[in-house]
């Protein structure tokens, strides 16, 4: 049997430059807001404005606007690191010199230089996690969407990955980070608002 | 967005490129299918145009009517004849049962003068101006055959035929030497050959005549059913994709969608015609090599390409409704392969639509492989 719980965001408002937390436990609807935020899902009732524009008329614009980083690794793993990051770019519309510079500029601060030839699925865990977010940042968006970006990885690649997402905000990103963690949350995030059983 | 398509059909190819496995289940299955196929059906397309059939003849008579069977049989090049003499008719018919000859003949003992005596009673009883005809009682002369029991009925018939003929042209010449016996006539005057001669000729178009083979039938069937196997390949494709997120981050991407389709549809066209170029090749110029007839292509290379790429267009077609709807990669093969046979049964790649029930050919055309 399928039951579909309601999602209820009466309003939800993000400022510019700011480390969005939203919270909530396993099922609260956290993806389910990233799938409406990022166009992937319609609303019943309401409309996501970015930038004010409305996701519904101008999808493609704000798509070229935000970067999303999935729950689930969502890269090619039977190809190597710099093929997957100069594929997403070249469809971000990354002209291909600046997208040579911005991919060995990221793998730098990701820390995975050396594995640019290595086949995704060869990579550890932490170093997928790392490289899904380059692919989500590639095209240096203004908002950056998280869905629990640090699920399931070691204490090291967390913090790794929370301190250069929090110094991408501090140049200028905007970002939306869901996570299960209230610590994490409180630590990193300037605001923050909690999500469960769909409101 | 010519850049965004190339880099979509670069993506798809490398995906296909490290898939080696898959590459192999692409190019190298389908042209051991082909093979296979072909190899496994010469014998009974042989069957139509160049069969050897081993036949076994104990000639008990030793007279004119089994030793004119014994030569007429050896002359025909389709049989390969042995013939025996003075064996049991049990262990004769081991022989057959065990699967060492298709067919056997036995003509026993004294065959030809008792068919003579039936021949001159018959002829004395045609001639004879007395009522009392049943003083003339003609004995029935008898040829046993025996079969493989898996004999094809067409090879039955045609040994039955033969052995019919054989024994009516003994049997009228019996006949007319007994007549000749009663009423002089000058033998030499009567024409034995057949007054009605048999032409026989194969119908073409224009004189494009291509004898059916097992290369003939066989690589351009199971040409067009391999080309199929890349809705397991394209299918499974869309599935991992969204399986394993890269599709969702497509879905996130600044590009209209159809672009992501169409890179589908040329990297797995160009896999199609590749398949296709590579099976018509083997066709052509391998088979010969293992002793096969070469695939006649009739010079109609482009109407060749262009069934090559109707084909394939189908197959992918297909793949994409199948990728589609299917929720996972199991689903996704295991409905794709058997829809395909089945696909092939209807469309006539395994039976000839023209043998199929009316119903099943009123059917045909939804095959994507008819």
């Amino acid at each position: 049997m399928l039951i579909l719980l309601p999602l209820i965001i009466s309003r939800l408002r993000l400022k510019k430059v700011k480390f969005f937390g939203l919270l909530g436990p396993n099922g609260a609807g956290k993806t389910t807001t990233i799938k409406i935020l990022t166009g992937l899902l319609e609303p019943n009732l309401g409309e996501v404005l970015i930038s004010g524009m409305s996701i519904k008329n101008s999808l493609k614009k704000i798509k070229s606007l935000i970067g999303v980083v999935p729950q689930e690794i969502a890269l090619y793993p039977s190809l190597t690191t710099l093929d997957n990051l100069r594929i997403f770019g070249t469809l971000y519309s990354i002209p291909p010199r600046e997208l040579k510079v911005r991919i060995l500029d990221l793998l730098q601060v990701y820390g995975l230089e050396n594995k640019s030839n290595q086949k995704v699925k060869n990579l550890s865990g932490g170093m997928k996690r790392r490289l899904n977010i380059i692919a989500g940042i590639l095209h240096s968006p203004q908002l950056l969407i998280l869905d629990e970006p640090t699920a399931g990885i070691d204490v090291q690649s967390k913090k790794f990955i929370l301190a250069n997402l929090k110094e991408l905000n501090r140049l200028g990103t905007t970002i939306l980070y869901t996570s299960h963690f209230m610590e994490e949350a409180e630590k990193f995030c300037t605001d923050i608002a909690i999500i469960d059983q769909g409101v | 967005m010519i850049r965004k398509l190339f880099t979509l059909i670069y993506k798809d190819t490398l995906v296909i490129l490290n898939d080696k496995a898959g590459l192999g289940y692409l190019f190298a299955m389908p042209v051991l299918l082909v093979f296979i196929m072909v190899v496994i059906q010469d014998s009974s397309f042989k069957s139509v145009s160049d069969f050897n059939i081993k036949i076994i003849v104990l000639n008990n008579d030793k007279d004119s009517l089994g030793n004119t069977i014994v030569n007429e049989l050896k002359k025909n090049r389709n049989f390969a004849v042995t013939e025996i003499f003075d064996v049991k008719n049990e262990k004769f018919e081991e022989y057959i049962a065990k699967g060492e000859y298709k067919i056997g003949i036995i003509v026993h003992d004294s065959t030809t003068y008792r068919m003579k005596r039936a021949v001159n009673m018959n002829t004395a009883r045609m001639l004879s101006t007395s009522k009392k005809n049943n003083l003339y009682e003609s004995n029935s002369v008898s040829i046993e055959i025996f079969f493989d029991p898996i004999t094809q009925a067409s090879y039955k018939l045609m040994v039955l035929s033969m052995l019919r003929e054989y024994s009516a042209k003994i049997e009228n010449r019996m006949m007319m030497n007994e007549i000749q016996k009663r009423i002089p006539f000058n033998t030499n005057s009567f024409d034995s050959n057949n007054i009605i001669s048999y032409k026989e000729r194969y119908a073409s178009v224009k004189g494009a005549l291509i004898i059916p083979n097992s290369v003939q039938h066989n690589v351009p069937a199971w040409t067009l059913f391999a080309m199929f196997f890349i809705v397991m390949s394209l299918a499974g494709n869309m599935i991992k994709e969204r399986e394993d997120g890269s599709f969702t981050r497509l879905s996130l991407m600044p590009f209209p969608m159809h672009l992501y389709l169409l890179s589908k549809v040329i990297i797995y066209l160009i896999v199609g015609l590749l398949q296709f170029l590579l099976m018509i090749f083997m066709g052509v110029y391998i088979l010969p090599l293992f002793g096969f007839p070469a695939l006649n292509i009739g010079g109609k290379h482009f109407s060749l390409l262009l069934t090559g790429f109707i084909s394939a267009l189908a197959a992918i077609g297909y793949a994409l409704m199948v990728g589609t709807f299917t929720k996972t990669y199991q689903q996704s093969s295991t409905f794709g392969s058997i829809s395909v046979v089945i696909f092939a049964a209807i469309g006539g790649i395994w039976v000839p639509v023209i043998a199929m029930p009316p119903f099943m050919q009123s059917i045909n055309a939804v095959s994507p492989l008819n």
